[in-house]
């Protein structure tokens, strides 16, 4: 029944999550009676959210899965809507990162349905509404509690690159370092990174040598500044970068261009550092 | 914000059967989280729980996708024939301590004594193993040229070298 509704859906090209036309005349004829068209009267549609719970406070506990049924009819379309529900209304425990809900802080960056995506941009399927949804934390992180990895050595990682503009010029402070239009260019896709790590934490590579490998966030990052015009650290940059592991260990697996939740190419930007390294 | 946005959906939720039947008795919006019951200090409690900390899962909770699926086949059948090499290869030297006969016709001779599906497999398998390498090493130096690394070449040259592969493993096995 529910591939037959999606046919149809796909086919009248109805979005995901919307009404067939044929319900939707149903719903207006009962708004015309005037007071029972309140929004308690949409049919109920349980989902089943298994999420990750982890307690600091009992550490030898193992980590569990706990399910929670919420009714979307009464919940909003982001996978963060649900979580902030659940948190309000069901369970004040459990516990999650979360700041802008619109995919520029990175904060509620999580795993669910096995892919890392920031929860406030990725909708509930409403197309599946009895296949349960499976929220982990960001995975191979240490958990600090349920949902919040440990970010710090990722943090160090980042500032290990020294992201920030550095000249060999004496800087005349009134005076603006000015760039051409072409330059700017080549820094669009490499800005727009929000660092809120899905892609350095679906990397195999990050997982395994996370100690060593700066992972394809950090290196976006550090080849954002390699390809500024206005930078003068180009060698040193890329000195850096110098030894089997800083960014070599990177063996184009691709896990993070496909899960960039901003639509950046993390792998591109890394494939560059390659060929900067290659040519100098 | 929050708060305006859960009192409505509170008050929503004792209207319907529905809903109250999915509400147990706790359920109320800005219920406190527990206080921690404890006269440890705040470092022991941090401490002990850093030392129990869990990793998140990973490879068994990930979603399989061709990037990564493509990259661990890629590498492990490198294993596999690498490793078969060099099995073969140190055979090869030691063959005559053990007074074993490795030549290319006492070989052929006793593969060829194999039942049928057991020598179609096991060609089957080297081939396959060493096709699928040789267009994933393809891929590779493609991607170290800085071409085709994006999510649509990584899907397109995934496909290009698995139907290689296939063809290539046929023809190695069958002729």
């Amino acid at each position: 029944m529910a591939t037959l509704t999606g046919l149809v859906r796909s086919i009248l090209h109805v979005p995901v999550g919307g009404r067939l036309p044929i319900r939707r005349l149903g719903v207006q004829g009962l708004g015309t009676t005037g007071v029972r068209c309140m929004a308690t009267e949409r049919p109920s549609n349980l989902k089943s959210f298994k999420i990750y719970r982890w307690n600091p406070d009992t550490p030898t506990e193992e980590p569990r899965m706990q399910e929670y049924k919420l009714d979307l009819s009464k919940t909003g379309p982001m996978v963060l809507d649900a979580l902030i529900k659940i948190k309000n209304e069901v369970d004040p425990t459990l516990t999650f990162r979360r700041s802008c809900r619109e995919g520029i802080c990175g904060s509620c960056a999580m795993n669910i349905d096995g892919q890392n995506t920031l929860a406030c941009i990725t909708h509930i399927s409403k197309d599946q509404p009895t296949k349960e949804m499976l929220i982990y934390p960001l995975p191979h992180m240490f958990v600090v509690k349920d949902l919040v990895p440990d970010m710090t050595y990722f943090y160090k990682q980042y500032e290990s690159i020294k992201p920030w503009l550095q000249r060999k010029d004496v800087l005349d402070v009134n005076k603006e370092i000015l760039q051409s239009p072409e330059d700017r260019k080549k820094l669009d896709g490499l800005y727009e990174c929000i660092l809120c790590a899905c892609c350095s934490t679906a990397c195999p590579s990050y997982w395994w040598n996370q100690d060593a490998y700066l992972g394809p966030s950090v290196l976006l990052q550090a080849y954002r500044w390699m390809a500024d015009s206005r930078d003068q650290h180009l060698p040193e940059r890329l000195s850096q970068m110098e030894n089997a592991f800083s960014v070599y260990r990177c063996h184009t697996i691709m896990n993070c261009t496909r899960t960039c939740p901003k639509h950046l190419n993390p792998g591109y930007a890394i494939s560059q550092i390659k060929l900067l390294l290659a040519k100098n | 914000m929050f708060s305006a946005a859960t009192r409505t959906g509170v008050l929503c939720a004792t209207r319907t059967s529905v809903s109250r039947s999915l509400a147990t008795p706790a359920v109320r919006a800005f219920v406190a989280t527990p206080m921690r019951q404890t006269e440890e200090p705040q470092s022991v409690v941090a401490e002990r729980a850093r030392k129990h900390r869990p990793v998140s899962p990973h490879l068994s909770i990930y979603q399989p996708q061709m990037s990564w699926v493509l990259s661990g086949l890629h590498r492990n059948t490198g294993v596999l024939i690498g490793g078969a090499a060099y099995m073969y290869a140190a055979m090869f030297g030691l063959a005559p301590a053990f007074g074993l006969d490795m030549s290319s016709a006492a070989m052929a001779g006793s593969l060829a004594t194999l039942p049928a599906v057991v020598s179609i497999s096991a060609k089957a398998l080297i081939s396959g193993c060493l096709s699928f390498h040789v267009f994933g090493t393809m891929r590779h130096l493609l991607w170290d040229s800085g071409r085709m690394v994006n999510n649509k070449g990584v899907i397109t040259t995934g496909y290009a070298a698995m139907a290689a592969s296939a063809l290539a493993t046929g023809y190695l096995t069958f002729f």
